[in-house]
């Protein structure tokens, strides 16, 4: 796969290309981008997360469905270890992105979290301008110039699809976009520090319908150079956007697979007793 | 109709009347009539005590309560039948005495209102008569005057044999406050001469003891009420308030910060909690006794006061009652408060915007000052700014470490705002200088007998000190609304 013209300065701002990054090759597409091995997360003592074996391939989009508190969040959490805000918790298993576990010691949390990009269910918008918003990420890994930031904040509302509506206020408040820009903003933002890997949790959940197609676009356009994981409880949004499935119950991974195949012939009977509306 | 009577009816004597369409609205309007007429009768008081303020400091500077003489002390009175207007001034003619406690008296009664202004005052003259005494040099003539000796350093004609002599020069009064342009005339009697019953005749222009506004901004405190001003405590108050700041929000939010984003809940930082909100209602005088300790007399570890000389400043020890003794003692008293403040407000920073920073990529640091902080500037800064206003009426702390509640000088001898630039040099003294502050000029002045200072100067100086205290709130709103622009979620 070629960059396109428009994400290559980001590749050159980040300085050398990543095994398994934009550039890589369809080799690599058949290998997962990211990977949980017999993964088990605890909150306190209460375990939220049973075994999770789930492998996420490399720039398709994989939806996490199930009934709400069946830890679909704290699993996508566990992928950029987000979960290591929560002050009592305990993770045994294995994530591995590109073949590496990120909850080894040696880990940079931090270079991770630039790596893994994620959206959040409610948008949060930083309490400053649009520009700033984008900028942040750059910024605080070293990008100053303003000429860099300029073409990667333009770069980034346009991939978000945010551009035409906010091109002329580039300096007014964030929190004066509606709902549906500031979910895009957040995207967005999150695609300014040029991830591999994006997390979505719900990121539809508050819009009305149009922002929400708007947002699924989006999401298709988006799986050309990026690796998407995305929570939905709706289960048309999840046939739409998504390649694979994984259907989430209790803690459990039930079923995962295409989800032409998962929506039209369950293996479980209780994913087709979820997909076809009858609990949950 | 029929249907509304019963229901009262049916419900009188029961706790269900309570919920009547009626008294549900009656309930409501007292609520509201009760939480209305507090607001109108604080804001009323309010109002009616700026009100008297004014009032009585106005007294003060558009026209005289008393009429002062030259600088004589005490105020030289005359009465109302007396004076003859000429010009706006009052002419005085009277008998001057001297008492033996070295205080000029005037008898006459008292002048309580002269309308029109004093534009311009021609020189006293004064007529001293008394008993000269033959100086050994040919100059200066002493003159005595009862216990009083009234020196004469520029006379002009100094004859060599006893008699009635016309000086001409210009008097000045030890241990009185005499200071006039005027005439002696005096007896030359030789050193062992006894010494006679003196008087002295005084004609002059009564001038009364009032300033402009800008007089009473810029001068230091003074036993005249007409020189009294409040320089010194301004300059106190700015220096040990801004010392305080530096002092106090460093230490306040850094504490904040540990608190509320690093420390973990445990009995420790609970315990460090609990003690944060007992402190913060800890009278201030306790404070004073603690900086009196601590900061004025440093435990008695020095036998005898030194001096410490670092980087060309001579830094005494202990500190004694300076400026920064008094910022630190201040310092000590706003910090819980600044601490609690700065803690609620990075409480109410939501963690959606956290959590949205370290999902960047931001380190907790990162997070902290780019996001967390600018959220919370708002809370942060009006909690300080009512922390800070909190200070400066501080009275009790600040006479309990031994500030004085008379001085002329002001830190560092800086009395201008240009002077700091002009010689730099003198801020680094600042901190070791002795100060007073503005409250505890205004208590001194309320303490006095003279009404000029207990009423009209006192009230003068608490209208600046509350103009001072508005425009830092003022300040507070302003910071508020300005980042509260951009911080709605
Ligand atoms: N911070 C936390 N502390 C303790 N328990 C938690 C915490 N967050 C989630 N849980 C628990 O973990 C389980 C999984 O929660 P999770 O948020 O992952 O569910 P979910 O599938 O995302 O649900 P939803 O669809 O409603 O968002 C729930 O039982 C929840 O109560
Ligand atoms: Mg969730």
């Amino acid at each position: 796969m070629v960059i396109p013209p428009s994400l290559s300065h980001l590749a050159a701002s980040k300085g050398p290309p990543r095994p398994g990054s934009a550039a890589g090759t369809g080799a690599d597409d058949e290998l997962p981008k990211i990977e949980s091995k017999n993964l088990n997360f605890f909150y306190g003592s209460s375990q939220a997360l049973f075994d999770i074996c789930l492998p996420i391939r490399a720039r398709h989009v994989t939806a996490l469905i199930g009934p709400s508190g069946c830890g679909k969040s704290t699993f996508l959490r566990t992928l950029n270890r987000m979960n290591d805000l929560i002050e009592v918790r305990r993770l045994t298993g294995q994530v591995l992105l590109d073949g590496v576990d990120v909850y080894d010691p040696e880990i940079d949390v931090v270079a991770l979290r630039k790596r893994v990009g994620m959206v959040f269910q409610k948008s949060n918008p930083f309490p400053k301008s649009i520009y700033e918003n984008v900028a942040y990420g750059p910024r605080i890994a070293g990008t100053n110039k303003r000429s860099i930031l300029d073409g990667i904040v333009e770069d980034s509302l346009k991939k978000s699809a945010l551009w035409d509506e906010v091109r002329n206020r580039l300096n007014d408040s964030a929190l004066n976009l509606s709902g549906g820009q500031q979910q895009r903003l957040c995207i967005a933002r999150a695609l300014a520090t040029s991830p591999e890997v994006l997390l979505m949790d719900e990121p539809a959940s508050a819009l009305d319908p149009s922002s929400t197609s708007r947002i699924e676009d989006l999401v298709s356009e988006l799986k050309e150079n990026y690796t998407i994981v995305i929570v939905t409880h709706n289960m048309q949004q999840a046939a739409r956007v998504s390649d694979y499935t994984a259907f989430f119950y209790q803690g459990k991974l039930v079923e995962m697979g295409e989800t032409s195949t998962l929506f039209l012939k369950p293996k479980e009977k209780q994913t087709e007793d979820y997909i076809t509306g009858r609990f949950g | 109709m029929s249907h509304v009577a019963p229901a009262p009816a049916k419900a009188a004597g029961t706790p269900a009347n309570s919920n009547t369409p009626f008294t549900r609205r009656a309930i409501g309007v007292v609520f509201e009539l009760a939480c209305g007429s507090s607001t109108w009768v604080g804001l009323l008081v309010l109002l009616f005590l700026i009100g008297i303020l004014i009032w009585r400091a106005s007294g003060y500077f558009q026209g005289p309560v008393g009429v002062q003489v030259a600088n004589a002390s005490p105020i030289l009175v005359v009465g109302e039948q007396s004076q003859e207007h000429l010009k706006g001034f009052v002419k005085l003619t009277g008998q001057l005495t001297v008492s033996k406690t070295g205080r000029l008296e005037f008898a006459a009664t008292k002048v309580k209102k002269i309308r029109r202004p004093v534009e311009e005052i021609p020189p006293a003259r004064v007529t001293l008569t008394g008993l000269a005494v033959r100086p050994s040099q040919p100059s200066p003539l002493e003159v005595r005057l009862g216990d009083l000796v009234v020196t004469v350093p520029d006379a002009t004609t100094l004859p060599s044999e006893n008699g009635v002599w016309q000086l001409k020069g210009t008097p000045v009064l030890n241990q009185g406050r005499l200071s006039l342009t005027g005439e002696v005339e005096c007896e030359l009697v030789e050193e062992q001469a006894p010494a006679a019953e003196t008087s002295a005749e005084l004609e002059g222009v009564a001038t009364p003891p009032r300033q402009t506004v800008w007089g009473f901004l810029s001068n230091s405190d003074s036993t005249y009420p007409g020189q009294a001003g409040l320089l010194a405590g301004f300059w106190g108050t700015f220096w040990v308030i801004l010392f305080t700041v530096v002092i106090s929000i460093p230490i306040g939010i850094g504490a904040a910060l540990y608190l509320e984003e690093y420390a973990t809940a445990n009995w420790t930082t609970r315990f460090i909690q609990l003690n944060l909100a007992n402190l913060a209602g800890v009278p201030s005088i306790v404070y004073g006794i603690l900086g009196l300790t601590v900061f004025v007399r440093m435990f008695g570890m020095f036998k005898e006061p030194g001096t410490w000389k670092v980087l060309g400043l001579a830094i005494p020890l202990p500190l004694g009652a300076s400026v920064l003794s008094g910022a630190l003692t201040l310092s000590l008293l706003v910090l819980p408060v600044v601490i609690i403040a700065t803690q609620e407000a990075l409480r109410a920073v939501p963690p959606s915007i956290r959590h949205g920073s370290y999902a960047l990529g931001a380190t907790r640091w990162q997070t902290i000052w780019h996001q967390v902080l600018p959220a919370a500037v708002p809370g942060i800064s009006t909690g300080v700014i009512l922390a800070i206003s909190r200070a400066i009426g501080e009275t009790a702390p600040l006479i309990i470490i031994g500030v004085p509640t008379f001085l002329q000088e002001t830190p560092g001898d800086i009395r201008s705002v240009g002077q700091v630039f002009q010689s730099p040099g003198d801020l680094a003294h600042v901190p070791f200088s002795s100060f007073t502050a503005l409250p505890l000029v205004i208590y001194q002045w309320i303490r006095q007998a003279d009404p000029t200072f207990s009423v009209s100067l006192s009230a003068a100086g608490i209208l600046v000190l509350l103009a001072m205290l508005l425009a830092l709130n003022g300040i507070a709103i302003f910071i508020r609304s300005r980042f509260q622009r951009q911080s709605r979620w």
